[in-house]
């Protein structure tokens, strides 16, 4: 695979990195050329990260060289690996919010004047110009706060290049943005790669892979699979490379409804969030909500939950007003909610598996002591029903792969009998395998009889899932979409 | 790194590695460096009195631990156990010496309670961290407390001298308190809804609220219970000393916030263990007894204890790492 023409600055060969009880990376080569993206696809676990960390410096391998720009190196330290000219855009940003732009780009290299004080004029200068040099237009006066995701993102990238910048790691750029400001960010990686910069890529998705070319290399189990050229490769022989076998695919149960409505979702609204939705749901379906990030969706699911201030919405259960006006109501009318963000609301990361199963069900006891076999014992049975890949139901959560957390929220919730399911974003920064198994797990229970209403900016998602799918925009549903109708043309139609 | 994914068998048990990593194990480990060291040089170290009287020194601490650890499980501070430790001793003096004992007794117990309660509702109406609410509640108190005792110091008049006695003359009585308050925290935190919901609010109060805990009732009861600890501790205390100056407890507080930590406690909440709490407190005995032992000029006291204790909490913080 000669770039013809192009310099080759970075190889890496032979790099393993083991932690104790597990091999992170097994001897694994990948190099970079010179104005290419070359992406690192692989499922949670594969060791992507601990490559692009080895990088960084904050991680030394085992064993493996390394040559950058001709220079050979056994490891990295963050400053030497800073000085080379390799950047990281990570997946969640550190930026500062109660700053402004300017000086968020030199934070850690504060522009001064000439009598030595720090000087914002100089910072700001100094950003216009990378920010000239990215293509992009944003005032560098701006206080962080006020910037969109996207904007942020942008920053990180204009901040990575306030030192001089030969190779930028780019982690999950996408994972907290909408699809349609995706493109803003590919064309300023063109930017970027037109000037000579090598690009590591990183992503689970793989249309973006495709979009943006060059090689991609696939890791599996720390081991490295193939490098090929992006041209060469389908979407199904990536996926294989990654999961090992090939992929299964998700394939949708056909189902059938009971006539009428089971559950009356009657004019939710507050303010300008959410206007006047309204929709009805029969028993066992999988109702999905599409639109952009702002149109309404979490603050609607929050609101039905009990969890968010509402001005008017009713929820009706076989004819009986079950509205929660707080979580505690809602929990007893056997509402569950998976918010986005697993982390910050959704698991007690330093806890055991089992006690984050168990968590719902005991508020909803009324015993003064625990059973902690029963308590066991169920966490085990969830572990069989929805596969969760964990050694003991004593592990700690934190340790647990994005996809297996997931189930673990699940679980607390179908332990708790819930019997209406509200899932926000349920499969972000989950690999395609865990995705598959997540799709599996709503279609059995949807069928089992289970209400689910699906937040997801995936519209591939949405569509391989739903039964069927309400568009919101600007807070209101603008479009409930059935059968055939459910497409991405539509979707997108809808949403923008 | 996903470990899990590797490994498909059902274990089930806690790693035996796990347990070299503990805080208990660790805390256990340099109590016998310490004492083999202070054995070596005074072999008095090791008599029966003094292993006792390290117990006792260390009972009032630990039985407050227990309430103050109470709180940090949920995420919480309250620093107001010191100036509360004087009241509620104050309290006491001021009653025993015209009523009943049992009377007083309770009635210093639920007045624990009770202002435990009103400090958990302070700290979770007042829309700042609990560590400045209590601050701010403790500095009240401790001005309620020169108040209450006008400045003075107050005496039992030789009344309830029952937690200066030794059980056969040999175990104090205080241990004993010490002992029932750490079993009840082992039942509680192990075995009771209500202690696993102190661990469920500390270890994501959002995820908690999300899961329908009433989290502010939680954090209300945890401050209660605290507040009924300190009470125990101050009638243990005050007992043995027969005295109550307005001062008495208010150097209470950053020893057993220290002792809790050392002791394994998570400082931002959902960790921490009745054992842990014990040994924590114990460590703290150990240390000043040792001290003593080992000659050291009293004036070097605080400074060695202080170093010490940097060390074990350096060192746990390696373990643990």
């Amino acid at each position: 695979m000669e770039q013809l023409g192009k310099k080759k600055i970075l190889s890496m060969t032979g790099i393993s990195k083991a932690y104790p009880g597990v091999v992170a990376l097994d001897s694994v080569d990948f190099d970079l050329y010179e104005g290419e993206v070359h992406s690192l696809v692989g499922k949670n676990g594969a060791g992507k990260s601990t490559l692009i960390e080895i990088l960084a410096g904050s991680v030394r391998a085992n064993r493996g060289k390394m040559e950058i720009f001709g220079k050979k190196f056994d490891y990295l330290t963050p400053a030497e690996s800073l000085n080379l000219g390799i950047g990281t855009i990570h997946q969640v940003d550190q930026l500062i919010e109660g700053m402004t732009v300017a000086e968020n780009v030199f934070i850690d290299n504060l522009k001064t004047n000439r009598a030595g004080f720090y000087s914002l004029k100089q910072c700001i200068e100094s950003t216009k110009k990378i920010l000239d040099f990215l293509d992009v237009s944003i005032n560098p006066r701006r206080m962080v706060a006020t910037l969109s995701p996207v904007e942020r993102k942008i920053l990180c990238i204009a901040r990575a290049f306030s030192q001089e910048v030969k190779i930028l790691i780019f982690d999950e750029p996408t994972a907290s943005l909408d699809r349609k400001v995706e493109d803003k960010l590919f064309n300023i990686m063109k930017t970027i790669k037109q000037k000579g910069v090598g690009i590591i890529y990183i992503s689970h998705n793989l249309d973006e892979i495709f979009k943006l070319k060059d090689r991609v290399t696939i890791l599996r189990d720390g081991k490295k699979i193939s490098t090929q050229n992006v041209e060469e490769i389908d979407e199904e022989s990536l996926i294989a490379g990654m999961i090992g076998t090939k992929a299964k695919g998700y394939e949708k149960k056909s189902k059938s409804f009971a006539k009428g409505m089971k559950l009356e979702v009657k004019r939710y609204s507050f303010d300008d969030v959410v206007r006047d939705v309204s929709f009805n749901l029969r028993e066992g379906e999988v109702f999905g909500l599409a639109g952009l990030i702002g149109s309404g969706r979490t603050e609607l699911l929050q609101m039905m939950f009990g969890a968010c201030r509402k001005k008017t919405g009713q929820l009706i259960y076989e004819g009986k007003d079950i509205t929660p006006k707080t979580p505690v109501d809602a929990i007893k009318n056997g509402i569950g909610l998976l918010t986005e963000d697993k982390k910050t609301d959704g698991l007690m990361m330093n806890m055991p598996v089992y006690k984050n199963i168990s968590l719902v069900d005991l508020v909803k006891s009324r015993d003064f002591f625990l059973r902690l076999n029963k308590e066991r014992n169920e966490a085990r049975q969830m572990k069989e029903n929805l596969n969760i890949a964990v050694p003991s139901v004593r592990q700690i959560v934190k340790y647990l792969s994005g996809g297996n957390q997931q189930k673990v929220v699940l679980a607390k919730w179908l332990l708790a009998e819930s019997k209406i399911l509200l899932l926000d974003e349920p499969t972000v920064g989950i690999d395609v395998g865990a995705k598959e198994e997540i799709y599996n797990l709503i279609n059995d229970l949807s069928r089992a009889g289970k209400i689910f209403i699906i937040v997801s900016s995936d519209n591939q998602e949405l569509m391989a899932i739903s039964d069927r799918v309400g568009i919101m925009h600007r807070g209101n549903m603008v479009k409930i979409l059935e059968g055939e109708d459910i497409n991405e043309e539509n979707i997108l139609k809808y949403s923008l | 790194m996903n470990k899990s994914t590797n490994t498909k068998l059902d274990s089930d048990r806690g790693s035996f590695a796990s347990i070299f990593k503990s805080q208990i194990f660790f805390l256990i480990g340099i109590m016998i460096i310490i004492g083999v060291i202070v054995s070596i040089i005074n072999p008095r170290f090791l008599s029966v009195r003094n292993l006792f009287n390290i117990v006792l020194g260390v009972s009032t601490t630990g039985i407050v631990c227990v309430g103050m650890g109470t709180v940090l499980i949920t995420g919480n501070f309250d620093l107001t156990l010191g100036p509360l430790i004087s009241i509620l001793g104050i309290v006491m003096a001021l009653m025993i010496t015209r009523y009943n004992v049992i009377l007083t007794l309770i009635t210093v117990i639920a007045l624990g309670v009770a202002i435990g309660a009103f400090n958990g509702v302070v700290a979770t109406r007042v829309r700042a961290h609990s560590f400045i609410v209590t601050l701010a509640l403790s500095v009240v108190y401790e001005g309620i407390a020169l108040l209450l005792a006008g400045g003075t110091y107050i005496s039992l008049g030789g009344r309830f001298r029952v937690f200066a006695d030794r059980l056969w003359g040999v175990i104090p009585t205080p241990a004993l308190v010490l002992l029932a308050a750490i079993i009840g925290a082992f039942i509680v935190y192990r075995f009771t809804k209500f202690g696993r919901m102190f661990f469920a609010v500390g270890g994501n109060e959002k995820a908690a609220y999300l899961g329908g805990v009433k989290v502010r009732l939680y954090k209300i009861l945890a401050f209660s219970l605290a507040g009924g600890m300190y009470a125990i501790g101050a009638i243990v205390l005050i007992s043995q000393l027969g005295v109550v100056y307005p001062s008495t407890g208010f150097g209470y507080t950053l020893p057993a916030l220290a002792a809790i930590a050392v002791g394994g406690v998570a400082l931002y909440g959902g960790k921490g263990s009745a054992l842990g709490i014990f040994l924590g407190a114990l460590l703290f005995g150990l240390i000043s007894n040792a001290l003593v032992l080992t000659g050291v000029d009293p004036f070097w006291r605080d400074v060695a204890a202080g170093l010490l204790i940097l060390l074990a909490v350096g060192i746990s913080g390696i373990v643990q790492d």
